[in-house]
């Protein structure tokens, strides 16, 4: 099988210019490279398999920097980049606000803030070991109370959430439940209201309803 | 169907490979068989012979710490075209993180490698072909110089690149088209 003319007729049926064109390498080459690949590989793998000589080196620099000299690096550059001009078209004005007083205040808040961090002399207290061990199980105690505090609170909190809404609370009473309410309470007979099909063609805004609700003494919080 | 005998060879050199007294020797055979194959491969990627060399020592090394467990899965020169293919794309990815260029500034560093070649002539089919290839993205770049160059068939290169053949041959196609339009746009 021949297969440059494989690759050739490949491209004739694309219909590509390119099958009738010269495959050579145009890359230079030194000549007898490829003869002498093979020991320049040996010697490459032959040193990369020696002990790294590098690790019996010293890491320490023989040079030493001058006394104090990164103390003052950081003002040395600062200078040296204000004399360069860098900084010369840099406005010197400082464009933040200060609240009124606040520099004059300033010392007695710093002395206040300072004595508060200084470190309380403590007595090193010594819990014996029946104490120690009696922590532990009081430890999780106060753990479990706190969780079931925190799981209540959300419980309540979650399922109370529902009826924050007035309408979702409303939406949640049985029809029922309200028309009893209603024939128990003001003697209100409903049935031949809803069993009207009219009512359900009555525009009224939920919130006309609510204010209707709460003028009539319903109060929708309870 | 029996096996060419150059896959013959190559199940030879595996073997043989695996015997302590034998492997320097097949090892030897092997680079010398497939040196200057992957030695083109790699070139036309990353252009420079200094660090084609680089790339093709660190090939053959990778091929020496496991060849002993290659299983002969795939055959053996799909599997050197893949080390080969992949120290390249790896190496070319490190380059671009190095010099931090966008992929299309890439496209113009290796373009300038390619014109301060030596002999270097735009006059040139061959060298126009080679700016017009380097112009590809680096798979597709791959894709056109193993079948272009390297004649391979699109189930080998499969194995090479881990692609479907019919990916493949759309690849090699639109390459195809790709490299045609910048030739006659030159």
């Amino acid at each position: 099988m021949n297969k440059a003319n494989d690759i050739s007729a490949e491209l004739a049926s694309m219909g590509s210019s390119l099958a009738g064109l010269s495959r050579k390498m145009p890359y230079f080459v030194t000549q007898g490279y490829f003869e002498q690949f093979g020991d320049s590989l040996q010697q490459t793998m032959k040193e990369i398999s020696e002990p790294d000589i590098a690790t019996a080196w010293p890491k320490s620099m023989p040079y030493a920097a001058p006394d104090g000299y990164f103390n003052e690096l950081t003002g040395a550059l600062v200078a040296a980049a204000m004399d360069s001009g860098l900084t010369a078209d840099v406005p010197k004005t400082i464009p933040f606000h200060t609240p009124a007083g606040y520099f004059e205040t300033l010392p007695q808040q710093m002395l206040a803030a300072a004595k508060a961090t200084d470190p309380v002399k403590k007595e090193t207290r010594f819990i014996p070991l029946r104490r120690r061990k009696m922590l532990r199980p009081i430890q999780w105690a106060a753990a479990a109370v706190l969780v079931v505090t925190i799981g209540m609170g959300g419980y309540e909190a979650y399922f109370n959430r529902q009826f924050n809404n007035p309408e979702q609370m409303l939406a949640s009473v049985n029809n029922n439940d309200i028309q009893d309410y209603l024939q128990h309470t003001y003697r209100l007979d409903v049935s031949h209201i809803t069993d009207n099909n009219e009512i359900n063609n009555i525009p009224l805004d939920n919130k006309e309803i609510i204010q209707y609700l709460d003028e009539t003494g319903w109060d929708m919080t309870e | 169907m029996p096996e060419p005998p150059d896959q013959i060879d190559d199940h030879i050199i595996v073997a043989s490979f695996k015997d302590e007294k034998l492997r320097e020797a097949s090892f030897t055979r092997l680079v010398r068989k497939y040196q200057e194959r992957l030695y083109w491969h790699i070139r036309r990627m990353v252009v420079e012979h200094e660090d084609t060399n680089d790339i093709l020592q660190n090939v053959f090394i990778k091929v020496w710490k496991n060849l002993g467990e290659f299983r002969e899965e795939s055959n053996l020169y799909t599997w050197l075209y893949r080390i080969g293919t992949n120290e390249s794309l790896t190496w070319i990815e490190q380059q671009k993180r190095r010099t931090s260029v966008s992929l299309s500034d890439n496209e113009d560093v290796f373009s300038e490698r390619l014109t301060a070649q030596r002999d270097f002539d735009p006059n040139k089919i061959e060298w126009k072909l080679q700016q017009a290839i380097q112009t590809l993205p680096e798979k597709q770049k791959v894709v056109f110089n193993l079948r272009y160059y390297d004649e391979m068939p699109y189930e080998d290169m499969s194995g090479v690149l881990g692609t479907s053949v019919g990916a493949l041959k759309a690849s090699y196609h639109h390459a195809v088209k790709k490299v045609e339009a910048y030739l006659k746009g030159d």
